[in-house]
């Protein structure tokens, strides 16, 4: 049972996710500015924040800045700004993740449990071996299995072979080509297509939003990447 | 010196300084002229008051043997007697040496017996003791003296002739005698009398003159310094900047000049007249006269020399306020006639200003053919006026190319350039200034626009994030609705509708800030070396699901080996995005989508070719705007600004973006620049 912080100005938005949330099994706090959002984490025992960029009084960002000061809650920063400039801002002033308006719930959602789990569960997992680690993603290679915010996730060989490739090197750009020669074995001929479509199967399984991907990225007329995470 | 310059006091005393400088160089410079004239007589002996003088003496010896005459001859009765006596005695006296230093000897016919004589030192001769020795016949005729000067001196010559036994200076005389006589010489005078004065001034003038002269000469200098130091005043003003012109400096000039000329024309007219009477009055020691003539002469003189100061002064105040030109008449004058001229000239078309150059030109050639005077050097007029006018053009050329050149230069795109317009010809200058203020306008016009497409860009960024707060609650709301349960189907169906177009909403605002921004430039742009193929096959790989689904058939057309661009791989990822979900939203179904990857000159082309579900009832130029799609009905689910975002991006990344509309083929091509 854990608390969270929903943090916005607009009343409506703030009952909706309630709502969600509630229905989810999450115990909620409502604040409408910044320093409702300070004295209610003051006051309460909280896990995760959802915290407005654009509010009254004091805005997300600066209350971000002023909740990193003393504790480490997840928070995710919810932004109708849409510039990367402003996500940049949000992440490094410590937020753990961001969710752009107009949002899906269910994206919500899943970025909550996501957070939460990090936060709660996986502090002290035992590092094995074979064990690779992206943000959230884990690959057993002993084991072949892979999973997300520890849930477990049904990859085929290929996007298994694919994922391992680019979580050895996290951060390296794989062209098409690269990526079918060392998974296929085979020299890359006309087939870089099939790479793509394997590439945004495997998005859509280990990220929460497969068109705004955080850790799977495409470096767009390069190749492909693992990231820690962030943008 | 610039405290001394703006004293109040200071300048009209040196004026009355200087007035009275000037004064005093006269009367002494007048004086030294006296002397110098007197100089010219030579002794005191020769000038006409010494003549006079003696004469009067002479005069007065006779009227005393005239009484002494009359005595002798016992005919007076006795008060006629008594008063000749009296009158002998008043005589005698004015004739004795303690009253006079005039001598005088009365000598028997023959002149060798002295008669009588008022000389006291008889143990030496009349000569040697007496100066400006006359002589003169006195004759006794019926009881009447009479007395006959001879007009030429005494000389030795003169003493021999008598001594010798001249005869007698008269046939019928019954008695006569010879009178000599003169004035003792400087160093024995004892007595103040006549002659002594006169010796006192001739000596006086002698011995002064020099004197004087250097006196003048000093007085004159300390005026001309002081002339010096008013000019440098004249004209400020304390507490005020720059150079004053009072009242009198804006009188023409030719007014002072007409002072001046008469003023000058009448002190020499003047002068011989003054040099005469100058002349007399030292000759006849007259003393008032000298003194009137002393004071005319400074009166003058000063007047002059002070109208000559004051016509200086106005003149250096006219020339350090450069406004000589401006307070002179003719000149004044002159400047109209000429501004006239070349006001009527410049304001004539240039055609004719061209034509009356010719006949000016031709008058010109003309006057140095038939109006030069040396013969021998006919060709040189010429040759200058010709060079001239060689001079002339050329600078007027290159004055022209000049303007020429800052004309493609504005013309090229630098709306900010200025044609240099200081030292254009007339016509050339408004000229060049007109293309300046042209310039200067599109300027502004340009900066006005980027100013409203800015601040549009801001108005829709800002917009849209207003829309996007309720529009995130209305999603919310849709999708809790959504999670109920409904009992009549219908809600359900309107439930949809609803999450469909909140959807629509949804992508539509983000495609319009998207929109905005890239029309700005408002984006920033990373270019670097992206692989073209590479590119397109992500991209395809993105669409295959939703292409599939339209039952459309790629047909991909790629050169051999990588095609690399130097561009934004994401705004580039943006284009092609946009064309393929064109294609997934437009195509018609069951068709093929040709795309093609080709090389050309320094850049790289992609073409995407697809059949269009609807007829294309726009021409291409209309589908690049924004909110315009092939059919005009809007109910498709784009949001009509895909083709204005690709081709916003793809110019900020320094390509170009084709459209080609053929009956239903839709073709777009995007041209990059190829990356070395």
């Amino acid at each position: 049972m854990h608390t969270i912080l929903i943090c916005d100005d607009d009343k409506d938005i703030v009952s909706a996710l309630d709502i969600y949330l509630t229905s989810e099994g999450y115990k909620t706090l409502r604040a409408y500015n910044g320093k409702e959002a300070l004295l209610a984490v003051e006051q309460n025992e909280v896990h995760l924040i959802l915290m407005d960029i654009m509010m009254p009084e004091l805005d997300g960002i600066r209350a971000t800045a002023k909740l990193r000061e003393g504790s480490n809650i997840p928070i995710i920063l919810l932004t109708a700004k849409s510039e990367d400039s402003d996500k940049i801002l949000g992440l490094n002033i410590g937020a753990d993740d961001y969710i752009t308006k107009p949002f899906n719930p269910l994206e919500v959602i899943a970025r909550v449990k996501s957070q939460l789990r990090r936060y709660t569960s996986l502090g002290g997992a035992d590092k094995s071996p074979g064990l690779l680690t992206v943000g959230p993603i884990s690959l057993d290679d002993s084991a072949k299995q892979v999973t997300v915010d520890g849930e477990p996730v049904a990859l085929t060989p290929i996007e298994y072979n694919i994922l391992r490739l680019l979580m050895t090197h996290p951060g390296q750009v794989f062209s098409s080509a690269q990526i079918y020669e060392q998974v296929w074995n085979d020299p890359a001929y006309g087939s870089e297509n099939t790479v793509a479509v394997h590439i945004r199967h495997l998005r859509e399984k280990i990220e929460i939003n497969p068109a705004d991907p955080r850790y799977l990225k495409v470096v767009w007329g390069l190749g492909y990447k693992i990231d820690k995470g962030g943008l | 010196m610039k405290r001394l310059r703006d004293n109040r006091t200071l300048r009209p005393a040196a004026w009355a300084l200087f007035a009275a400088a000037v004064c005093a160089a006269l009367l002494l410079g007048q004086q030294f002229l006296f002397a110098l004239w007197y100089t010219q007589f030579g002794d005191w002996t020769t000038t006409w008051a010494f003549d006079t003088n003696l004469n009067q003496r002479a005069y007065q010896v006779q009227d005393y043997v005239q009484l002494q005459a009359d005595l002798d001859s016992g005919s007076l009765d006795y008060v006629e007697r008594e008063q000749t006596v009296t009158l002998l005695a008043a005589t005698r006296e004015a004739l004795s040496p303690e009253r006079t230093n005039f001598r005088y000897q009365i000598l028997s016919a023959d002149g060798a017996q002295v008669l009588d004589t008022n000389l006291q030192d008889s143990s030496q001769s009349f000569e040697t003791q007496v100066t400006g020795v006359y002589y003169g016949a006195l004759t006794v005729h019926s009881g009447q003296v009479d007395f006959t000067a001879k007009s030429e001196p005494w000389t030795a010559s003169t003493t021999a002739s008598y001594s010798a036994g001249a005869p007698a200076p008269s046939e019928d005389s019954q008695s006569s005698a010879i009178l000599r006589y003169g004035v003792l010489k400087p160093e024995l005078m004892a007595v103040q009398d006549e002659f002594r004065s006169l010796l006192t001034l001739c000596d006086g003038y002698a011995a002064n003159g020099p004197l004087y002269g250097g006196l003048a000469l000093a007085f004159l200098g300390a005026a001309a310094l002081l002339l010096l130091f008013l000019l440098w005043a004249a004209g400020h003003r304390p507490g005020q900047e720059g150079i004053v012109l009072s009242p009198v400096d804006r009188v023409f000039s030719e007014v002072w000049l007409a002072a001046l000329a008469v003023g000058t024309l009448l002190l020499f007219l003047a002068f011989p007249q003054y040099q005469a009477e100058a002349v007399w009055a030292v000759d006849e020691a007259d003393q008032t006269m000298t003194a009137v003539l002393l004071a005319v002469g400074t009166a003058a003189g000063g007047a002059w020399v002070l109208l000559m100061a004051a016509a200086l002064r106005t003149l250096v105040v006219r020339m350090k306020a450069r406004a000589l030109a401006r307070t002179t008449l003719l000149c004044r004058v002159v400047m109209f006639l000429v501004r006239r001229f070349v006001g009527f000239f410049r304001d004539l078309p240039l055609a004719w200003k061209a034509v009356v150059s010719f006949f000016l030109y031709l008058a010109a050639i003309f006057a140095c053919d038939h109006l030069w005077p040396l013969h021998d050097w006919y060709p040189v007029p010429g040759v200058v006026v010709n060079l001239a006018v060689l001079v002339f053009l050329c600078w007027w050329s290159a004055c022209f190319w000049r303007v020429r050149k800052g004309t493609e230069v504005i013309a090229a795109g630098n709306l900010n350039h200025q044609i240099e317009t200081e030292r254009l010809p007339g016509d050339l200058k408004r000229h060049a200034e007109a293309l300046n203020n042209i310039s200067g306008g599109l300027t502004q016009a340009v900066n006005e626009q980027m100013k409203s497409e800015r601040f549009k860009a801001e108005l829709i960024t800002n917009v849209s994030h207003d829309l996007k707060t309720p529009l995130t609650s209305i999603i919310n709301y849709v999708n809790l609705l959504k999670t109920t349960e409904q009992t009549d189907p219908t809600a359900r169906q309107y439930i949809d509708v609803l999450d469909r177009k909140s959807q629509r909403l949804k992508k539509l605002t983000e495609d319009l800030v998207e929109a905005s921004k890239a029309s700005t430039g408002a984006l920033s742009v990373n270019r670097e070396k992206i692989g073209m193929v590479q590119l397109l096959d992500q991209a395809l790989g993105e669409y295959e699901e939703k292409l599939e689904g339209k039952h459309l058939a790629v047909v991909r057309a790629v050169p051999e080996g990588e095609c690399y661009v130097y561009a934004d791989g994401r705004h580039l990822w943006r284009v092609i995005d946009n064309l393929l979900s064109n294609c997934a939203k437009y195509a018609l179904e069951g068709t093929r989508v040709y795309i093609e990857i080709f090389r050309g000159k320094g850049s790289v082309s992609l073409s995407v070719k697809n059949v269009s579900r609807d007829p294309l009832n726009v021409p291409p130029e209309r589908l690049m705007e924004r909110f315009v799609r092939g059919e005009e009905s809007r109910t498709t689910e784009g949001s009509g600004l895909g083709l204005s975002i690709a081709k916003s991006l793809t110019e900020l990344q320094g390509g170009t973006f084709e459209l080609v509309v053929d009956g239903d083929l839709f073709k777009a091509i995007v041209t990059l620049p190829q990356s070395s």
